[in-house]
């Protein structure tokens, strides 16, 4: 028996350290993240970027939400660094298989958590997939980044939520709307005086269409 | 200047850059100077920097590239890409030698990171920025492989290609920098429009490529639209399945090729603007409504190896110019369809069908020669062509089979040769005008009120086969023509073949009227008219030659109805027939002075039939002449005539030879009195010799009355009680019965 101890231990630690060892799956999920402002820079929080101060170095690609600060973003990532981030309570953890359907069970929390940065969100329902909220997200930040660009302003005025209406807009507010929808070649002719800024939101978003999105790693 | 823009920044160390060349702006004050003859970042305010191009407008699609002769830690330099005029907003690609490169933008001076780093820069590095539409990508050598990758970013959507960096240093340098426009190379697998309003708008400049494997527009509104320039657009498959789609609007100095183009829909259009614009389509076929298949203008080709007009209102519209249409297989199967072709142009179509109504080729005047093999028009109020001056049209097989079809020549130089030409509705007209040559190998008109009209004019009219079936049909040849019919039937009534006096022939080998009212042939002066086989088979048919220097000529004369007339009027008119037989009653051959009459076999078989001969030199020579019905009558009026009759037999009652006084000679072989009131008058007492070889007087109440005649009987038997008043010279032998 004294023999064969030692012979297991062995086996033991080289199964250790085997498992360090041995390179963990890259797994793609998808965030949506708050921006980290370091003086006139902006990146994602928690990922290590130029000028921040998180440490998670993974490798990822983020599209803000123009002046508003959320961001986007796809990580390549092992579990490990995942879990990291599905631990912060300021990020919305989008599951990591975009082709399932929104369950009944998480429509209430996606819906809210959307709701929740100014983005529509009860439009989803359990006929949706994870790849229709992050493409419509996506659609609608290019046109926050475009009009932030244009006219260095978010999409709605803070003060307002997503139930005000096209009419709660200053003039000028809605002109500049317009302008940057031109230069999409969008579509605002439905757009009326009592539309609620959550079904203009969605239609902007809708409007990117089928246009492949580049994440550097992988095509949304 | 023109694009790219190039600078290998050759100048003194610590020269700023906009002294450098004028041509370059900085967006921030002062931030790249020369070093080492390449470019440097010298500036360090805590920020990246950029610096663009100025002296010319770069498309929104552009490029930046350099190469690295220097790098060091901490020093950043590299690329920028639609960088704004004046303002701190660009997109830029830098690196240092220990850090990483960064990929991110400025939006108001605002530094927004779009991805994690990726590898340094190293010495020798080609690096290049790209901006596509909302797609950012880098490269290092080449590659994206250790960058940060194709990003999808919107925030600027134009301005101008430039480079950027960060600190100020001479040891990390930029070199031989290039900006420029993006080549435009679209190269679609499948393409599909599928939404409302879609727009694929390709604007580029001289040398673009637009290659399309399968082009399918298939929502209204959908346009595909090529500026001008030296474009080619090849597609292989282009279906347009929607209404109001405009295919293609292409501009001078293009070419356009589609294997196989189906426009399916209504309103579709494909439109080439005048130019050297060559159409080349294998196979093109117009389904839709409304649907205009190419206006094309001058100096253009259009090949269509197949093209098929299927639907009401297709139009192939050709404008005026030095263009050629080659279509082997062109088909109009719909109302309205119009093919129109102006002048200058030569149109081939092997096979041609315009098989609906109001489908037109039209060919306006001008040199234009329209080559048909087969023509074939099968609907109704089909106006096949109007063709004018300096045109020839070749039609090996026409066929005109609907009613109110037209063929219409205008008059020019315009030769019409149809091998076989069929007119077989109603109303057909085939009209043709002076100047023109009309060759018809076979011409069949079917039906009623067909007519083949020749205006005069120097025209010849040659029909190898005639056949005229059905009513009403009127083939009318005025002056000045030779129409040459080897075979003319006319079979139906009030069929009519009218030449108009002139010089005109009408030669027929077999002429046939065979329905009642049909008038043969109206011949007027300076004509002949020879009839080999003329035959009347109906009543009222009429064989009328009008006087003059005419000659008819019947082999075979055949008069089988009542009321049929022959009547020849005086003047030098020679009629001759072997076989002239009068069926029916009422049946009259008159013959005037100055003409011959020639009868080998004369019949007379109906009631009222009668022969008579007006004074004047006619010499009537009948072998046989039998009169076989009551009333009929043998009349010789006086003169120089000559009635020679080798037999003679008056077989029913009131039959009547009369030779009127005057040197008339009657001649009899036989003559047999056979009824009762027979009589045998001859009424003048000039120098009349009648002749009888055999006279029998078998009825009752027969007469023989001469006067200062010598009547020579060889044989003379009397077989009743007679009233005998004569001067009888000789008599060979007598046997007088008397009952």
């Amino acid at each position: 028996m004294k023999k064969i101890v030692p012979g297991v231990i062995v086996v033991l630690v080289l199964l250790l350290v085997s498992i360090p060892l041995e390179a963990q799956e890259m797994i793609i999920r998808y965030y949506i993240l708050p921006i980290e402002e370091i003086g006139n820079a902006r990146g994602p929080k928690y990922l290590k970027w130029r000028f921040g101060t998180g440490t998670l170095d993974v490798q990822w690609s983020c599209k803000d939400f123009g002046l508003t600060n959320q961001m986007l973003c796809a990580v390549n990532a092992e579990q490990v660094d995942h879990d990291v981030l599905l631990a912060q309570t300021d990020i919305v953890k989008i599951p990591a298989n975009l082709d399932n359907n929104v369950t009944t069970g998480a429509l209430s929390a996606t819906r809210e958590a959307l709701e929740d940065l100014g983005i529509p969100g009860n439009w989803i329902n359990t006929s949706h997939t994870y790849r229709d909220v992050v493409r419509f997200v996506a659609g609608l930040f290019f046109f926050a980044q475009r009009h932030h660009a244009l006219h260095g302003q978010e999409i709605k005025p803070s003060g307002l939520n997503l139930n005000n209406t096209w009419s709660d807009l200053s003039s000028a507010w809605r002109q500049n709307l317009r302008t940057t929808a031109d230069t999409f070649e969008y579509n605002y002719s439905n757009v009326t005086g009592s539309t609620t800024m959550r079904i203009i939101l969605k239609s902007l978003g809708d409007q990117w269409g089928n246009t492949p999105i580049e994440f550097g790693f992988t095509t949304l | 200047m023109a694009l790219p823009a190039t600078d290998t920044f050759t100048n003194s160390d610590g020269t700023s850059l906009t002294s450098h060349d004028s041509s370059w702006t900085h967006n921030t004050p002062a931030a790249f100077d020369i070093q080492t003859n390449a470019v440097a970042a010298n500036a360090n305010a805590g920020q990246d920097y950029a610096a663009h191009w100025n002296a010319d407008a770069f498309d929104n699609d552009q490029y930046a590239k350099g190469d690295i002769p220097a790098i060091s830690s901490t020093k950043y330099i590299g690329l920028s890409v639609r960088v704004a005029a004046s303002t701190d907003d660009f997109y830029a690609f830098t690196s240092d030698s220990g850090d990483a490169s960064y990929l991110f933008k400025h939006v108001s001076g605002s530094y927004t990171q779009l991805s994690s780093s990726g590898s340094t820069f190293s010495v020798s590095d080609a690096i290049r920025l790209e901006a596509n539409g909302t797609t950012i990508t880098p490269y290092i050598n080449g590659s994206t492989t250790g960058t940060p990758g194709a990003q999808t970013d919107s925030s600027h959507s134009s301005g101008s290609a430039g480079i950027a960096g960060f600190d100020d240093t001479t040891t990390s340098r930029l070199d031989n920098w290039e900006g420029g426009n993006l080549d435009v190379q679209i190269s679609v697998n499948t393409l599909t429009l599928a939404s409302s309003t879609p727009a694929l708008t390709v604007s580029v400049e001289t040398g673009a490529l637009v290659v399309v494997n399968a082009l399918t527009l298939s929502s209204s509104a959908s346009t595909l639209s090529v500026s001008p320039g030296a474009v080619s657009v090849a597609v292989n498959t282009l279906t347009l399945t929607s209404s109001t789609v405009t295919l293609l609007d292409v501009a001078v100095d293009q070419t356009i090729t589609a294997n196989t183009l189906t426009l399916t829909s209504s309103a579709e259009t494909l439109t080439v603007t005048p130019g050297s614009v060559t159409v080349i389509t294998a196979s093109l076929t117009l389904v839709s409504t409304a649907q205009t298949l190419l206006g094309v203008a001058v100096d253009q080709t259009v090949t269509a190896s197949a093209l098929t007009l299927s639907v009401s209102s297709e139009s192939l519209t050709v404008i005026p110019g030095a263009i050629s249409i080659t279509v082997n297989a062109l088909t109009l199967v719909s109302s309205t369809g119009t093919l129109t072709v102006a002048v200058s142009m030569t149109i081939a179509v092997n096979t041609l069908t315009l098989s609906s109504s109001v489908p037109v080729l039209t060919v306006i005047p001008g040199a234009i020669s329209v080559i048909v093999n087969s023509l074939t028009l099968t609907s109704s109020a089909i106006t096949l062509i109007g063709i004018a001056v300096d045109q020839s049209i070749t039609a090996n097989s026409l066929t005109l089979v609907s009613s109110a079809e037209t063929l219409t020549v205008v008059p020019g130089a315009i030769a019409v040769t149809v091998s076989a030409l069929t007119l077989v509705s109603s109303a057909e007209t085939l009209t043709i005008v002076s100047g023109v040559a009309v060759t018809l190998g076979t011409l069949t008109l079917t039906s009623s009120v067909p007519s083949l009209v020749v205006i005069p004019g120097s025209i010849s009219v040659t029909v190898n086969v005639l056949t005229l079936t059905s009513s009403a049909v009127t083939l009318t040849v005025l002056g000045g023509l030779s129409v040459t019919l080897n075979t003319l039937t006319l079979t139906s009534s009030a069929e009519t073949l009218t030449p108009v006096p002139g010089s005109v022939s009408v030669v027929t080998t077999t002429l046939t009227i065979a329905s009642s009212a049909e008038t043969l042939l109206s011949v007027a002066v300076d004509h002949v008219v020879v009839v080999n086989a003329l035959t009347l088979v109906s009543s009222a048919e009429g064989l009328t030659v009008i006087p003059g220097s005419v000659s008819v000529v019947v082999t075979d004369l055949t008069l089988i109805s009542s009321a049929e007339t022959l009547t020849v009027s005086p003047g030098a008119i020679s009629i001759t027939a072997n076989t002239l037989t009068l069926i029916s009653s009422a049946t009259g051959l008159s013959v005037l002075s100055g003409i011959t009459v020639s009868l080998s076999s004369l019949t007379l078989t109906g009631n009222a039939e009668t022969l008579i001969v007006v004074p004047g030199a006619i010499s009537i020579a009948v072998n046989t002449l039998t009169l076989i019905g009551s009333a009929e009558g043998l009349s010789v009026v006086p003169g120089a005539i000559t009635v020679s009759v080798t037999t003679l037999t008056l077989t029913s009652s009131v039959q009547g030879l009369a030779a009127v006084p005057g040197s008339v000679l009657v001649l009899t072989g036989s003559l047999t009195l056979a009824s009762s009131v027979s009589s045998l008058t001859v009424v003048t007492t000039g120098a009349q010799i009648v002749t009888l070889q055999t006279l029998v007087l078998t009825s009752s109440a027969v007469n023989m009355i001469f006067g200062a005649l010598v009547i020579v009987a060889f044989d003379l038997h009397i077989k009743r009680q007679i009233s005998l008043d004569m001067n009888i010279i000789r008599t060979v032998s007598f046997d007088m019965e008397v009952g």
